[in-house]
This record gives structure tokens, sequence and C-alpha cells, in this order.
């Protein structure tokens, strides 16, 4: 094999050689995205630029979930008797009670909607495969999680909303005995504590809401897990306009009215109930679709969402993770604090200077093969193979002289 | 272990900050997730239309040691500039964020030095992969900027190399997103 060489780096081995099949179209893609990003940057500087920071946003909203819905829960009864009053007791009683209801229900759309752009903007900027597989999964994880507490949310009103997508669910699970012998009735069951919807009933719901909540902050973890400085909190005018766009919401748009479940739908049909286009969407699916049919497609989108870094696959891993040359390094840890993928751990007594407490070592896996590392080193220790510092100081005195 | 020593040949020096089209030599080095893939730049890293323009294709604009910069004014370039992505969108997250700060630091290092004269001799740009116009308006401006300051001396350790230090304000710096 030749040396490596600046030369092989640059033209086919860059990270951002897409010029082939389906490489190419989402190349243009992210030109796309990117121009739109040029056009916000006119309009505000480009630190505050709110599309930098959809996750960000993404977690503002989830943190403004948490104690909205505790307060809920103060006054939440969960059984199918009391629900529906104690909903209404909080909203039209206790002070702010409708406003602190409104803000759990428009963080919650406007989290799955920023999840969503967030996941968008990932997979168009090519920010999902390779070293990022760890925060895709577990973005999709995340995903999946959201939909559920969101879904849950509603039944828990016990209104006939909830009553018909109770109704639904039930019946698109008890569609798959024919596929999967009894399983569907099992899990319908399971769900509704009983054959039909019982005092037991909420209490599953109300599980089955906060069960999969608590989740999101395990998985949180794992997503943030590769990044060392994970962009969590937005700055202040893009986390303001957040909070602020939700408080809005809940201020001008108050939370709709709803009859309790007991109530016998009016003749005219369910025209008169509002769904939420973000969380019932398969469940507005289910008269078209039938039961299997949405649940086929969630598994479909799902299936292929969780194998996407893989396809393509980036096929420059592993090309050019940096490597430390262990009699220069120092044990200074410039390295280490610089690497945004948290990818060079200082390992205690490996350096092969005994008056060096610890050593660099890159883990291959979490590299990005940035270089962030190269640039902070003041002791030659850390580089990249196919673009060493002395190839690109040879390059800089050759293209002066 | 610099090989970038210089050649002490008085004659030859008056034009060595020159290019070959009779501007001074400007280096660049010019992230790939940035403008990098566009076709603006030459295979040989000269910028289309800017003899005197070249660039060296780096995987992110923190991957840039400052020592490089450094080595640049040492061999004769009049100015030096990195490309990166705007400030937020790092492909790598903080790459331009790290660059930026380390170069800011470098530059007060080098203007304290009198290795350079002007603070505006190092430039920031941070520009999206569909900014073409931005990109050749912002080389426009620093390179008639950096014609407008005295060549730099020769880096060789002599009594005239002190240039004038005039601290005028850098236009170009940082020039990211407007324009
Ligand atoms: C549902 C709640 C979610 C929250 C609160 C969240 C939050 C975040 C935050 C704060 C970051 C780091 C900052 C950033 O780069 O923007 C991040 C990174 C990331 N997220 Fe999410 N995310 C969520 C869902 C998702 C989903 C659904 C996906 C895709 C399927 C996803 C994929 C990623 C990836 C690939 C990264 C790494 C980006 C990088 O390395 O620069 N996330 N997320
Ligand atoms: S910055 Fe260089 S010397 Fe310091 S720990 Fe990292 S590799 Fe070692
Ligand atoms: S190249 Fe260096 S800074 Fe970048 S991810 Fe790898 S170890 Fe970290």
């Amino acid at each position: 094999m030749a040396s490596p060489s600046l030369d092989r780096y640059d033209p086919d081995q860059a990270p951002t050689a897409r010029d082939k099949g389906f490489d190419k179209v989402l190349d243009g893609i992210h030109r796309g995205v990117v121009a739109v990003d040029r056009f916000i940057n006119r309009v505000i500087p480009e630190e505050f630029n709110p599309f930098y920071y959809l996750g960000g946003m993404t977690n503002v909203l989830w943190i403004l979930l948490v104690p909205t819905g505790i307060f809920l829960w103060f006054y939440y009864k969960p059984t199918t008797s009391d629900a529906f009053s104690s909903v209404n007791y909080l909203t039209a009683v206790v002070p702010f009670g409708g406003i602190i209801r409104g803000l759990h229900r428009y963080s919650g759309d406007g989290m799955i909607l920023m999840a969503i752009l967030h996941m968008l903007r990932n997979y168009f900027t090519d920010r999902y495969r390779g070293f990022r597989d760890v925060p895709w999964v577990s973005g999709v994880v995340l995903l999946l999680l959201t939909g559920l507490v969101g879904m849950t949310g509603y039944l828990l009103v016990w209104d006939q909303r909830a009553l018909i997508i109770t109704t639904a669910i039930v019946q698109a699970l008890q569609s798959l005995d024919g596929i999967v012998g009894g399983l569907g009735s099992f899990m319908a069951k399971a769900l509704l504590a009983g054959n039909e919807p019982n005092n037991l009933t909420l209490a599953r719901m109300f599980f089955l809401h906060v069960g999969p909540a608590v989740l999101i902050f395990f998985f949180l973890w794992v997503h943030y897990l590769r990044l060392h400085r994970p962009k969590i909190w937005p700055p202040m005018f893009v986390t303001l306009l957040t909070v602020g766009a939700v408080v809005l919401a809940a201020g001008i748009l108050p939370i709709e009215k709803t009859l309790a479940a007991g109530v016998p739908l009016a003749s005219d049909g369910s025209s008169s109930i509002v769904y939420d286009v973000f969380y019932l969407l398969p469940v507005l699916a289910l008269p078209n679709l039938g039961g299997a049919g949405v649940l086929a497609v969630l598994l479909l989108i799902f299936g292929i969402l969780f194998i996407v870094p893989w396809l393509p696959r980036k096929k420059h891993r592993y090309v050019n993770v940096a490597f430390v040359t262990p009699e220069n390094c120092t044990g200074c840890q410039l390295c280490a604090i610089d690497c945004p993928f948290d990818a060079i751990v200082m390992v205690e007594g490996a350096n092969p200077n005994p008056r060096n407490k610890e050593l660099a070592v890159v883990n291959d896996d979490k590299c990005a093969e940035c270089g962030i590392c190269v640039g902070a080193c003041p002791f030659h220790a850390i580089n990249l193979p196919l673009a060493g510092e002395d190839m690109i100081k040879d390059k800089v005195v050759a293209l002066l002289s | 272990m610099t090989q970038a020593t210089v050649s002490t040949d008085k004659l030859s020096t008056e034009n060595k900050h020159l290019s070959s089209n009779g501007k001074p030599k400007i280096i660049g080095f010019v992230c790939e997730w940035s403008l990098g893939r566009n076709d603006i730049i030459h295979e040989d890293g000269t910028v289309k239309g800017y003899e005197h323009i070249k660039t060296i294709k780096i995987p992110c604009s923190g991957f840039v040691k400052t020592e490089w910069v450094t080595v640049a004014f040492e061999n004769n370039a009049q100015g030096v500039f990195v490309l990166g992505c705007p400030l937020g969108d790092c492909h790598f997250n903080e790459g331009n964020f790290i660059i930026n700060e380390r170069l800011s630091q470098h530059v007060t290092r080098l203007t304290n030095r009198k290795t350079i004269d002007d603070a505006g001799r190092v430039a920031e740009l941070y520009l999206g992969v569909t900014a073409d116009t931005e990109f050749t308006q912002s080389l426009e401006d620093f390179s008639r900027y950096i014609e407008s300051l005295p060549p730099l001396a020769a880096p060789v350790k002599k009594a005239k190399g002190a240039a004038k230090p005039a601290s005028k304000a850098a236009p170009v710096a940082a020039a990211g997103g407007e324009a």
C-alpha cells in the first residue's frame, strides 16, 4: 500500500464524497436545507438560528412537560368514574389550571413536531450514520416513546374521544387475532384490565402514560452518551422563543371542551370531536387502513427508521480515526477536553514516559475523524493518519513557494 | 522539526510575498463540509479567478493547528483565512466555535510577536455549502484589504522586521453569514 498522503485523503476518501446514486440525491437535499438556513441567517444572527437547535428545543419542551404534568397529577383521579370530572375541575376551578393544562398539551405537540424536524434535519445533513448510530437509534426509540406517551395522554381525560380511541385500539388489537393467535385479544384485555373499560382501566392508561415518560429520561441519557457537550439547552433567545410559543398557544387556544365518555355521541357522528394530528394520526387512519393495516404501517416506518444509519452506510468509517504517538503525549488532556464526541479517554499509568501520569487513547468507535483533537494538541502527539500535521505543513509551504 | 525554514536569499525576498499574478499570497484552510466540495476551487487548491489564493481542504475547521497559520506567515503568506460552516451548524458540532476561540488567542500572539502587523491578516469565514457568492465576495474584500497593507516584512530576524503595527479594525475577520 502506498504511504498515506493528503492526496489519498482528498478526493474519494473524504466523508463528503457523495456523488453517486442515492447519496447524490441526499446531497441535493442537504444543499436545500443549508440554503434555507442561509435565508434565516440573513434575518437573525447565525448563532441564534433555531434550526441549529432543534434537538435542544425538543429537550426544552420535554422539560416543560414534566412540571406541568406533575401539576396535573396532583388533581387527576385515574378512575373511569372520576377522571373526567377531575380534569374539568382542574381546568375550570383550580387557579391557572387551564393554562397549565394548555402548556402541557401544546408542549407535547411541540415536542413531537420538533423531534420529527430534528430527525429530518439530522438525516438530511448527514448527521445520522457512522459514529452517530447510537444517537440515531436511541432517537427513534425516543420518538416511539413520545408518540406512546402523547396518545395515552388523550385517553386519561376519559371523554368521548378517549372512549372512541380506546375502542379503536381494542378493535385493532383484536383484529390481530387472525394473524397471531389469541395474542391480540390478550393485549386488549391487558390494556383494559378486563373485557370492557372498567374502573381499573385508567390505572393501566396512567401507567402507560407515565412509564414510557420515565423511560424517555433513560433513553435521553443514551441519546447524549456519545456527545461530549450536547446542545441540550439552546441559546437563551431560542429557549425563550420555544417557551414563548407554547405560552402563547396556551393563552390563545384554550383546550377544547369535550363531553364525558358516558354521554352518548350525537347522532351526526364524530364530526364535533377534535383529533390531535400529531399523536392521533394512527387512530384517524384506522377507518381506512384497519387495525392490522395501521400497525403494519407503523411497524414498517419504525423498522426502516431503526436501520437507516446503515442505508447506505458510511464507507470511509475507520479510515481516518485519530491516533496518538505515545512518546509525544504529555497527558495534558487538551485533546480529550476538546473532542466533541468524547472519543478520547485519558488512561492512567499507560504513558511510556513515567513522568507523565496519563496517556490519551482514542476510542475508534466513537471517533468522528474530525481532527479537532489535532488542532488541540500542542505536542504533536495526535494526528489523523491521512492528513498528518506534517503533510499539511508541507502543503502550506509548497503552495506558498 | 519544522521543515518550513525560509531561504535568506535577500535579493529574492523582494517579491516573495507576491503570487504570479502580482497579488499578495493568501492561503486558506477550507472545511470540506462547508464550501470544500463546490467547484469554485480548482483541483490544486487555487480559488477560481483568484490565482493568488490557495486553499487546503480539511475535514473540519477545528482541525486547523494555529501553528500552521504561523508557518504560512513565515513562508511569505500575506493573509490566512479559515473557512468553516456557520456557527452553530458545524458538522462536528463544535469545530467552528473551537477554531474561533483558538484563532482569537493566536492572532493576539502573532501581533504581539510582530509576526504580523495587522490582526486583519487572519480572517475567519463561516459559510454554508451553498454560499458561493458570499465566499467570493468575502475573498474579494479580504484580498483587497491585504493589498492595502504594506508587504509583511520577511520573517528573517532583523531590525527591519517590525513593520508598523497599524491596528486597523479588521473588516473581514469573522465575516460569517452577513454580506
Ligand atoms: C424525542 C426527543 C428527542 C430529544 C429531546 C432529542 C434531543 C437531542 C439533543 C439535545 C441532541 C444534541 C444536540 C443536537 O445535535 O441537536 C440530539 C442529538 C441527536 N439526535 Fe436527538 N432528540 C430527540 C429525538 C431524536 C430522534 C427522533 C432522532 C432520530 C431518529 C434523533 C437523532 C439524533 C442524532 C442522530 C443526534 C446526534 C447529532 C450530532 O451528533 O450532532 N433524536 N438530540
Ligand atoms: S493534547 Fe496531545 S499531549 Fe495532550 S493528552 Fe492529548 S495527545 Fe497527549
Ligand atoms: S478526530 Fe479527534 S476530536 Fe474528532 S472525534 Fe476523533 S478523537 Fe475526537
